[in-house]
């Protein structure tokens, strides 16, 4: 078999194994085996104890699990509930009411957490209840939600940004930097669509009660400072280079720790069942991570990342042509993959081509989070629409139908990113590395 | 991602687990004491890249088990969703295989490495000069529990018992 050909059949196994329903990291693991097993037969995997060993010994690497313990014990102490309620009370005033306080909540919840699936799952967990009860129409209810879950990735802190960085080498604190301004534009835009659309049909949302004296007013602002304190500590350590991402992450855990501890809703059943989704989910994640060292390893045995960047540049694609083949590429692969397989497959790959395009790899960067967070809603595989589906008592079809918008808005933000690059490099070209 | 109902692990899960978890609790002290005792007190421990290295492989290795049993790992279910029950058992039984053939490989790899640290009494290049074998211990004992738990899953699956998710 030629080389190009082992490569091929290599892939064609990947996505077999994939969509055939093989875990994920497995269905990684397996192919990128088999290819070292056709490089060089058994020989060739005697390199993969020390790749174990080199690539998981990462000190950048430990915020991924110490961000969703913090997101855990946020969402088990009820946090997440109480800045919800502060949040809906002051946000639902605008057009739109509560499907406002989705999008704000989810961008909110956002800052806290690493994972879109925990950002739609903790706010659509509190919110849908409350929107079915109120006959919100369910579809753009839902969609909302889903979308909404989705800027969980763009806004730092993100785990798809802490794996792409690791792997492509990239500053991580610039990276969440890179990705404040866009996601702060995506939630406006999801907003303003919601308040146009609001004002167009407004059966789709009752109007709803802002705070009505200073008091409900003071309460919303005290349900809503322990959250705010968190995010402007995370956001300003980060900026100013007083702490790593890694270290943020622990001090965000210790000081939501003491916060729900001061508020009375912290005790041992809360700090358990945080710990153990935390190793649960970690386990997922962290062996994808494992799985994509091993499968880069054997394309860099291949050579297969150099034989790419060779044929592209061959082709002579300008850097528009480039970006075009990337959205198709992408947009096939999220309706396709799950979002951190995406990267852990892709990144390796495409790195060095990148490089020979003269693309900024922190600018990269956030479209790539931003073609995963659309592959999040595209069925039929988006995981997001899922989590939503699981919380209500809707169809799969609804919760699809009222996410198209945000799609589409998730376009125009692309468009807006290749147009002006600066949207994403600005904060990250003035801020102090750590 | 709280989950009302916990899902049940096994003697061997719950115990990885447990052993993961205090990896992420010590991650959380050392780290947060590092940063503590440099912003308040100027005083760095300088261990703290190598101890999070050590503690995050610990954690990545020991979770698999128990994720594997809770049901965790992400999977397409497009094409399950259509399958018939013998489809459905059938695909099962060669992505066992698969897996279980994956852990094999990896359990030797890992421990011929790990073997081959302690033998020529490789240490850390840190102040610490940690012998590496030990922080490596984690990875070799996570990586035979998850597969354990494949052949443990394989065999039940041979038996007609319902499985988890690999």
């Amino acid at each position: 078999m030629t080389p190009e050909m082992q490569i091929i059949a290599v892939f064609v196994v990947f996505i077999l194994l994939l969509a055939a329903g093989m875990a994920v990291p497995l269905a990684i693991s397996v192919p990128a085996l088999i290819y070292l097993l056709m490089l060089g037969g058994v020989d060739a995997l005697k390199g993969l104890g020390l790749v174990s060993w080199g690539s998981m010994n990462s000190f950048a690497l430990t915020a991924i699990p110490l961000f969703i313990l913090m997101a855990e014990l946020m969402q088990g102490s009820g946090l997440s509930m109480r800045t919800y309620r502060g949040l809906a009370k002051l946000v639902c005033v605008i057009p739109g009411g509560l499907l406002q306080t989705n999008i704000a909540g989810c961008a909110l919840f956002s800052a806290i957490s690493g994972s879109s699936v925990t950002t739609a799952a903790a706010i659509g967990g509190v919110a849908l209840p409350q929107l079915e009860q109120r006959k919100y129409s369910p579809s753009l209810a839902a969609g909302s939600l889903a979308a909404g879950g989705t800027l969980g990735i763009l806004i730092p802190p993100s785990i798809a940004m802490i794996i792409y960085g690791t792997f492509t080498e990239t500053s991580i604190a610039k990276l969440f930097m890179a990705g404040v301004i866009p996601g702060l534009m995506l939630t406006g835009l999801f907003m303003a669509y919601i308040a146009v659309h609001a004002l167009i049909k407004p059966e789709i949302a009752p109007k709803e009660r802002g705070p009505q004296n200073a008091g409900e007013f003071a309460i919303a602002i005290y349900d809503l400072l322990p959250v705010t304190l968190l995010i402007v500590g995370i956001m300003s350590s980060l900026y100013l280079g007083f702490a790593t991402p890694t270290e943020v992450a622990a001090l965000g855990c210790i000081f939501v720790g003491v916060v729900a501890a001061a508020w009375g809703e912290l005790n041992w059943q809360v700090i358990r069942d945080a710990i153990r989704t935390t190793v649960i989910v970690s386990g997922n994640i962290m062996f994808i991570v494992f799985a994509a060292f091993i499968f880069s390893y054997a394309i860099s045995m291949g050579g297969v990342g150099e034989k790419l960047t060779h044929a592209l540049v061959d082709m002579n694609l300008t850097k528009t042509q480039f970006m075009l083949a990337m959205l198709v590429l992408f947009t096939l692969l999220g309706a396709l993959v799950e979002s951190l397989g995406i990267i852990v497959i892709t990144v390796p790959l495409l790195y060095p081509v990148l490089m020979k395009f003269g693309i900024d790899p922190i600018w990269f960067g956030i479209v790539l989070v931003l073609f995963i967070e659309m592959g999040q809603i595209t069925p039929p595989i988006g995981i997001n629409l899922f989590v939503i589906q699981g919380l209500w008592k809707g169809t799969l079809q609804q919760v699809v139908t009222g996410s198209i918008p945000f799609h589409l808005l998730m376009f125009v933000m692309l468009g807006l990113l290749v147009a002006w690059p600066e949207i994403a490099l600005w904060l990250p070209q003035n801020m102090t590395t750590k | 991602m709280n989950t009302e109902q916990q899902p049940t692990l096994g003697r061997v899960g719950e115990g990885f687990l447990w052993l993961a978890g205090l990896s992420l609790v010590a991650m959380v002290v050392v780290i947060g004491t590092e940063v503590v005792a440099r912003s308040v007190f100027h005083y760095s421990f300088e261990v703290v890249d190598e101890l999070g290295g050590y503690l995050l492989v610990a954690l990545s290795f020991l979770s698999l088990a128990p994720a594997l049993k809770a049901g965790a790992f992400h999977r397409v279910e497009l094409v399950q969703q259509r399958l018939s029950p013998r489809g459905k058992r059938i695909s099962r039984k060669v992505f066992l295989v698969l897996s279980l053939a994956f852990g094999l490989i990896m359990s030797f790899t890992i421990g011929r490495y790990v073997w081959r640290t302690f033998s020529q009494g490789e240490v850390a290049s840190t102040g610490w000069q940690t012998p590496l074998w030990i922080p490596m211990l984690p990875m070799l004992a996570g990586i035979v529990a998850l597969t354990w738990v494949l052949a443990v899953e394989l065999i039940a699956h041979r038996g007609g018992e319902g499985g988890h998710d690999a």
